[in-house]
């Protein structure tokens, strides 16, 4: 019965994104920019009561380009929300990367997002870095990492003393695939961190900076 | 006599700025030596990805705590500890490396015997054990 309702529901997703993705066609292989009125309803999806719905609306790839910038706020807010939902929601590129048996959560979905979005989502992760919830420090540690971006060398040394293990971990991680030796000394005195994950991450992104 | 004070000052300051760029651009003496503290960490995972970052770094400061972690009790770390001496490629480490021909796991004798040979062969082939040892679960989005 719920099922049926979901299934419902994401029908009517599929449905109002294709309107919003391949509305014209003819230039959707040319990545026209989604217009003003298209992207507040995908923003009024990602504030969804459902997750699945949440889920769906922030891993659709076509939507979140350098021109969806009006659609970061949304997303932002979105990086705190761990509620579980099956990988299948997504399309076929999660079971290449996390597998079948490892549910998604919007906030993942909202951080690889916002990722695409590009650098203008830069300023807005390094706020959530310093002041979100665990889940969304976590997120938007991995998000900085994914942009690459040799800013957030700064800010992410910080959140190698973050309270929650997994935000340190998630931290390691992103300074080693930002590879900046800046981040040496920092990541040095994590391998004395209390977490054997973080221990873990801070010795491959020594390895992976040098 | 001012002026001598203000030349070495300033030569001071030289010093100073022409050596902090430089520290901070290969791992430093303290990263290295925390790093064969990690070899002998309780967990086997930090232990294997120490021994896979002092493969990637590459000083001769490593080769005697890498040397110790090849009697590891994970055959994971004693691997990637052999392969790490092998990218060291120190001719310090032939008599250990040599040792380790008669370990017990068929793996470890393999990656024994790459090592040596890459250190013989000057750059042959060291496949690392475990090319991928990210143990982040998160991937990037592309």
């Amino acid at each position: 019965m719920k099922v049926t309702a979901r299934c419902q529901y994401l029908n009517a997703v599929a449905a109002c994104l294709a309107v919003v993705s391949v509305g014209a066609p003819a230039t959707r292989a040319q990545q026209q920019p989604p217009t003003a009125k298209d992207l507040s309803a995908v923003i009024e999806m990602l504030r969804s009561p459902d997750p699945v719905v949440r889920v769906s609306v922030a891993c659709a790839r076509d939507v979140f380009n350098s021109s969806a910038t009006a659609a970061i706020p949304a997303l932002i807010d979105l990086l705190n929300d761990a509620e579980p939902v099956s990988p299948e929601v997504c399309r076929e590129d999660h079971r290449r990367w996390w597998g079948d048996e490892h549910p998604i959560t919007p906030g993942q979905e909202a951080a690889r997002a916002l990722v695409r979005i590009g650098t203008t989502s830069f300023d807005p992760l390094v706020k959530a870095l310093g002041n979100g919830g665990a889940t969304a420090r976590r997120n938007a540690a991995w998000a900085l990492g994914a942009l690459d971006d040799q800013r957030a060398v700064t800010p992410l040394t910080g959140s190698l003393r973050d309270t929650d293990e997994r935000v340190r971990e998630q931290a390691a991680w992103a300074l080693g695939a930002i590879g900046d030796a800046r981040a040496l000394a920092g990541l040095t005195a994590a391998l004395k961190d209390s977490a054997s994950g973080v221990r873990r991450q801070a010795a491959w992104a020594l390895g992976a900076i040098q | 006599m001012l002026t001598s004070a203000k030349i070495l000052a300033a030569g001071l300051l030289v010093t100073l700025f022409a050596a902090a760029p430089a520290e901070a651009q290969t791992a430093s003496a303290a990263t290295v030596t925390a790093l064969g503290d990690a070899l002998k960490d309780t967990d086997a995972g930090v232990r294997r990805q120490a021994a896979w970052a002092l493969g990637r770094i590459q000083s001769e400061q490593s080769i005697d705590a890498l040397i110790a972690a090849m009697r590891d009790s994970d055959q994971q770390v004693r691997r990637q500890a052999i392969w790490a001496l092998g990218q060291i490629g120190s001719a310090k480490a032939v008599d250990s490396l040599t040792a380790a021909l008669k370990d017990g796991s068929n793996e470890v004798r393999r990656s024994a015997a790459q090592a040596l040979a890459h250190i013989y062969g000057r750059g042959g082939p060291n496949p690392n054990p475990n090319p991928n040892p990210n143990p982040n679960p998160r991937p990037r989005p592309f």
